[in-house]
């Protein structure tokens, strides 16, 4: 199938970082229910196996721009700029040092999950405020760089992206832990 | 030349109505419904009953039994009565020991199957083949009430499955429903049905909880309505947690009560399980009620019954609370709770629901019959009796599908409550010189361990340009679709060779044990195989061409006039094939040789639509949620 559009192109939207999420959730039900097989249920079975890729397809174009790390990935992807992020992690020493800081802070929170809730609390809403205000600056340093078109250096904030959004994800296992959800 | 073909030889007429069921194949009773006149309706056998337990009786001689008949056996001759057999559907012989139940059954091994059989004096089934049975009775009913005039077969039918079941359960039923002969619409989650017999019953709008405790299984669904589509934000539960677990606690009382000490034979085991459950259903009704065991008289009451099932509740409502997380959602949001299956008639399980959300649970429609009414409602719709519905259902994947890399690790490929249909592509490469095969090992679960995941399937894959180590690129896409069922397909990226897959089900059925058990099934009746399967492929053969036609009308101009002509020339003789061939093969072809041609007709009116979705209007001007 002819799905060669790019996913921005799909949402008729210009490539960028800085996008209007609530229209690209409206635009999205749109395309769902144009391309969701179901609605190709009385054709063949052919419309019906395109009906599945089509749909995979937006499917995946939408989480590619609505997650901001992996909408900022497939930016660089378009720009043609091939990002190695293994090797470009280590580059910044004051970065490393918050990296090594937040692995230690966070478990200091697992202990205290087990020992004291209310202080495991706090010290989980302090630590999901420094990580949302980190990635802001974070994301801010990328459009700097995506925009002025030096996509080479956009690599080097897109590799701390995937760091604090990673963080993220092991605050909020840290929480279902709280909740005593895991 | 398209009016010659809509109007003399076609016999398909668009407006005749299609027959469609809903099936709700339960782990205790399965219910059948489909939509007359408009409004979904249970159906009923000749004696007047519309549940039918999911019970099947082999006998050593005679037709295989099914429902109340069957039922009646189930204490007389437990070793040859299959009662909850949907627990072992996508299970493997292990499982049945961790299962941690007491089955009456004998089970034996098949070399070559990693799957349990069950030996019954009329021979050795898989969970597959005793499901499929059940589906073969229901399918029959609903023919019985639903035929007249010229459409005496099913059209098709949706089943529905809990929405916690993976991906080797949701094929195992499918494979059951191949089986019974059924043309499977669609593979619904059960709380999905329940919200739609719901949502539009009342006209819903908002954020709705279904609470879905069954015979066997428990899921939660959190969805949102909004103008006809229904969108699952998240699902949860736990496919070994239901009413049947709740027997099996009260068994252990009952026993515990009664000092007994002597092991108790397969039929004492079942009418202790038998006498548990007939007390857990009383007490739905009445205060207290009075057992006797052997030589032991005591009573049970509501408070005590609450206390023994307390852990099970307890773990459902942790479903829920996680089911919520994954959505976003605090459990005040939720504007509707409700109850589906017969489980939830448990006081117990309405307070401790009613306790979490903070509201009273609708339960108004009967929580046995509430799946099957909201499947019909479905199959009506893909069926095609109602091609102007806005109706459309939304679900996402239960959980995550990985596979697995060194050292006994999962790596997520596609993760739980992604929206379906998906595809994602994964890269491999090869690690030595000359490699031009490699194995996949596909799971499904939340853990990091291999060990503490499910095994789908291995992939093998053969025929990768032999490079030095390292080179190869190797693309794996694993797809999907709606009914949660999973599709791998590879490439070698440098060569562009699309490399074969042999894929090795971990606790399913292989395509040709399918069709071998299809041809066992109808030896006897080889005419009928015959018969249906040529009727099956009429009915493919009517579906292209009606489609076709008011495509070409539509999207014409999309075609070059040769193009126009290979296509229409395709269908003339598919329309001739359909009339006159004796064999399915012939039309199948045909049908096949219509598809080549059209291929990438469909693959434009595709993106036109696309296009046209959002088309005439910029972002801006769509209204925001």
């Amino acid at each position: 199938m002819d799905l060669s559009d790019n996913y921005f192109a799909l949402y008729q939207l210009e490539p960028s970082f800085d996008i209007d999420l609530a229209a690209l959730k409206a635009a999205h039900r749109k395309l769902q229910t144009q391309c969701h097989p179901d609605k190709f249920s009385a054709e063949g079975a052919q419309q019906q196996r395109l009906a599945v890729q089509a749909m995979a397809y937006v499917n995946q174009a939408f989480e590619t721009l609505s997650v901001n790390v992996k909408r900022a990935e497939y930016l660089l992807e378009l720009a043609g700029c091939e990002s190695n992020l293994e090797n470009k992690t280590h580059q910044d020493p004051a970065f490393l040092m918050q990296q090594m800081e937040w692995r230690e802070e966070l478990s200091e929170l697992r202990q205290l999950i087990a020992s004291d809730e209310a202080v495991a609390e706090k010290k989980l809403q302090a630590l999901y405020a420094e990580q949302r205000s980190l990635e802001q600056k974070i994301q801010a340093e990328f459009v700097k760089c995506y925009e002025s078109g030096e996509f080479s250096a956009c690599v080097a904030p897109l590799a701390k992206m995937h760091f604090t959004s990673k963080f993220a994800k092991e605050l909020r296992a840290a929480e279902d832990e709280l909740l005593d959800l895991d | 030349m398209l009016l010659q073909i809509s109007e003399p030889g076609q016999s398909a007429k668009p407006h005749d109505r299609k027959l469609a069921v809903g099936i709700d194949l339960g782990t205790s009773n399965s219910v059948v419904a489909s939509v007359r006149s408009g409004e979904p309706v249970v159906l009923a056998d000749e004696k007047g009953q519309s549940i039918c337990p999911s019970v099947v009786h082999y006998q050593a001689s005679g037709p295989v039994l099914v429902g109340q008949g069957a039922e009646k056996k189930l204490l007389s001759d437990p070793a040859n009565t299959v009662s909850s057999i949907k627990r072992l559907m996508g299970r493997g012989a292990e499982d049945i020991v961790s299962l941690g139940e007491k089955l009456p059954y004998r089970f034996v091994e098949k070399d070559g199957s990693a799957l349990p059989y069950l030996s019954t004096v009329a021979g050795d089934f898989s969970a597959v083949e005793i499901s499929s049975e059940i589906l073969k009775h229901l399918a029959a009913l609903g023919e019985r009430s639903l035929a007249s005039g010229a459409s005496q077969h099913l059209d098709g039918a949706v089943i529905t499955v809990p929405a916690y079941f993976d991906e080797a359960q949701r094929q195992a039923t499918k494979d059951a429903a191949t089986l019974a002969g059924l043309k499977v619409l669609r593979l619904l989650n059960e709380p999905t049905a329940a919200a739609v017999a719901y949502g539009l019953d009342q006209q819903a709008e908002g954020l709705i909880a279904v609470y879905d405790l069954g015979g066997g299984t428990f899921d939660v669904s959190i969805l949102r309505l909004s103008k006809g589509v229904f969108e699952v934000l998240s699902t949860g539960g736990d496919s070994a947690l239901g009413g049947d677990d709740f027997d099996q606690l009260l068994a252990q009382w009952i026993l515990q009560q009664s000092n007994n000490e002597h092991a108790l034979s397969a039929q004492e085991q079942r009418a202790l399980l038998l006498k548990a459950r007939a007390a857990k259903e009383s007490l739905a009704e009445s205060e207290s009620v009075d057992i006797e065991f052997a030589a032991w008289h005591g009573s049970l009451d509501r408070q005590q019954m609450s206390e023994i099932l307390r852990p099970l509740i307890a773990r459902s409502i942790k479903s829920c609370r996680r089911a919520l997380r994954d959505a976003d959602i605090s459990a005040d949001e939720i504007d509707n709770v409700v109850l589906v299956g017969g489980s939830t008639r448990t006081l117990a399980v309405r307070e401790a629901v009613a306790d979490l959300f903070g509201r009273e649970p609708l339960s108004n429609i009967d929580p046995d019959r509430v799946v099957a009414l909201g499947a019909a409602i479905q199959a009506d719709i893909l069926v095609g009796n109602k091609p102007d519905s806005d109706m459309l259902l939304l679900d996402v994947i239960p959980l995550s599908l990985g596979i697995e890399t060194m050292g006994g690790l999962v790596e997520q490929i596609i993760s739980r409550n992604t929206p379906i249909p998906v595809a994602k592509a994964q890269e491999f490469t090869t690690f030595k010189d000359g490699q031009t095969a490699m194995a996949v090992h596909v799971l499904q679960g939340e853990r990091d361990l291999v060990s503490a995941c499910r095994s789908l399937a291995r992939f093998e894959l053969r025929g990768i340009p032999p490079m030095v180590a390292g080179a190869a690129k190797i693309r794996v896409v694993f797809q999907v679709d709606a009914d949660g069922l999973l599709m791998v397909s590879a490439e070698e990226l440098n060569s562009g060779v699309k490399t074969s897959i042999d894929i090795k089900p971990s606790y399913g059925l292989a395509d040709d044990e399918i069709s071998r058990m299809l041809s066992e099934s109808f030896s006897h009746a080889e005419d009928d195989m015959k018969a249906r399967a040529l009727r099956e492929q009429q009915v493919e053969a009517e579906r292209v061409l009606e489609a076709l036609v008011p495509a070409l009308e539509a999207d014409g101009d999309l075609l070059s006039d040769g193009e126009r002509q290979t296509i229409v020339a395709s269908m003339e003789k598919l329309l001739q094939v359909r009339q006159s061939a004796e064999s399915p093969r012939d039309i199948e072809a045909a049908i096949e040789a219509v598809a080549q041609c059209t291929d990438d007709f469909a693959a434009r009116r595709m993106d036109k639509s696309i296009k046209a979705a959002l088309a005439g209007q910029s972002l801006d001007d769509i209204d925001s949620e």
